[in-house]
């Protein structure tokens, strides 16, 4: 593997009595997965880096097993707001996963990365984290992936959305009820989701959400093909919210 | 040529925290090849472990049919005022020994880890809220692992509890006693400046 500048943590799963196969997500190399040896002793100080959300510095190592060894890892910045706040730390989560699923294994995902990366900044700020800011996330990382959802021109007739419209996630997006017959959405939600796909994610916090909240988070795992597990808790922990 | 017996005990020991395949084929071997009737002796193990545990219906930890409410549930000397509330039944008898605590218990048999898909319906969060209003408690404390799951979980049973007006503290996090500062690891050191207290 070459060299491996930053990582970030996406999980961690207990292998053997010691050890722990941890889940990184790159900018050169994407979502790799990485074997640390003796972690769970507690006779590695930097092993308490290895919690998701934190930014790293690892120092890999190939061998003749099936991954690579994580030598030692140095924290370059800590989730510290997310940990004492449920919303953040579910949205913490939720937005990790949903970079990490959409990279691709052992290969360049360098935006992904950085919007990962800024992702963590914003959980970091003082103003409460609000369901515009996941959508603007979800926007974001679904065109740097390559699944730009459809949100100003209908995929099938190239024509300015307008009411009515509907979602459909086969067809690439919104399209018109006429084009494609598919649960209806509004064309102003459609335009609201395009402002946050093109809005810094620090300008997206307490924008008013496009309805449905979950649009593409639907869109985003038809394209993965399987479900993102964080997704539960989140809907749960913004349902508690009280925006 | 594996026979279907073989490959099926296999399969259920693979199962098993720490066990790849590799392992799991090696165990199963073993015990074919031992004196006695190892497989025999292990079943029967296993099928009275199935048959004679349960949770208490009281705190939800593990305990026997036979003694539902659990021992400590049952015990008339501890302060009815206070749960502790713990990820595991292990968890339960670190702070037994510690010898300090007087209070009752509350096992939820895991922490939320939103990554690995486990959501508050698959812990035992409602029967510790059925315990709150049917209960005279004015304390709950939150003592779940200090990672990213603990901290979710007390957050999340922090969140309600607050309705129910029940005082709500956390453990404190630090370093562990008998550690030096040097040697302390980051993560740890940091938390323990952060919770540190005011010395009269
Ligand atoms: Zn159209
Ligand atoms: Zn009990």
């Amino acid at each position: 593997m070459s060299a491996v500048d930053l990582a970030i943590v996406v999980g961690t799963i207990d292998f053997g009595d010691h050890d722990r196969v941890v889940r990184l997500l790159t900018a050169d190399q994407g979502r790799v997965a990485v074997m640390a040896r003796g972690v769970r002793s507690g006779r590695k100080p930097w092993a308490t880096s290895l919690q998701t959300g934190a930014l790293i510095r690892p120092e890999l190592k190939r061998t003749r097993g099936a991954l690579p060894l994580l030598v030692e890892a140095s924290a370059q910045q800590l989730p510290k707001r997310p940990r004492e706040d449920l919303d953040r730390l579910t949205a913490l989560a939720y937005g990790i996963e949903l970079c990490s699923a959409l990279a691709p294994e052992h290969n360049e995902a360098e935006r992904l990365f950085k919007l990962a990366c800024a992702w963590l900044q914003v959980l970091e700020v003082d103003e409460p984290i609000t369901p515009s800011s996941r959508q603007a996330l979800e926007a974001k990382a679904l065109t740097f992936a390559g699944f730009t959802p459809a949100l100003v021109l209908c995929p099938i007739c190239r024509e300015r959305l307008t009411d009515p419209c509907c979602f459909s996630t086969s067809s690439g997006g919104g399209v018109h009820a006429a084009c494609a017959p598919a649960p209806r959405v509004s064309a102003d939600a459609l335009l609201r989701l395009e402002a946050l796909r093109r809005t810094p994610l620090r300008d997206t916090l307490g924008v008013r959400p496009a309805a449905p909240l979950y649009l593409l988070t639907d869109f985003a795992e038809w394209h993965l093909g399987a479900g993102l597990k964080s997704r539960p808790m989140l809907e749960e922990v913004e349902g508690l919210s009280p925006t | 040529m594996t026979s279907d017996p073989i490959r099926r005990a296999v399969r259920q020991l693979s199962r098993l925290p720490g066990i790849g395949e590799k392992t799991a084929t090696r165990l199963v071997y073993w015990m074919l090849t031992q004196p006695g009737d190892v497989p025999a002796q292990l079943a029967s193990a296993l099928q009275e472990l199935d048959a004679s545990i349960t949770e208490c219906k009281v705190c939800c930890t593990l305990t026997t049919h036979d003694e539902d409410p659990c021992r400590l549930c049952a015990r008339g000397d501890r302060d009815d005022t206070l749960i502790l509330v713990v990820e595991h039944p292990q968890d339960v008898l670190a702070f037994e020994r510690t010898g300090e605590y007087r209070g009752r218990y509350h096992v939820l048999h895991g922490a939320l880890s939103p990554l690995d898909g486990i959501t508050p319906d698959q812990l035992r969060i409602r029967p510790l809220l059925e315990r709150l209003r049917a209960e005279t408690v004015t304390e709950v404390v939150l003592a779940t692992d200090p990672n990213v799951e603990g901290d979710a979980t007390a957050m999340y049973v922090a969140r309600l509890l607050r309705p129910i007006g029940v005082r709500t503290t956390r453990l404190a996090h630090g370093i562990s006693v008998g550690t030096e500062i040097e040697y302390a690891d980051t993560v740890s050191l940091a938390r323990a400046f952060e919770y540190r207290r005011e010395l009269s």
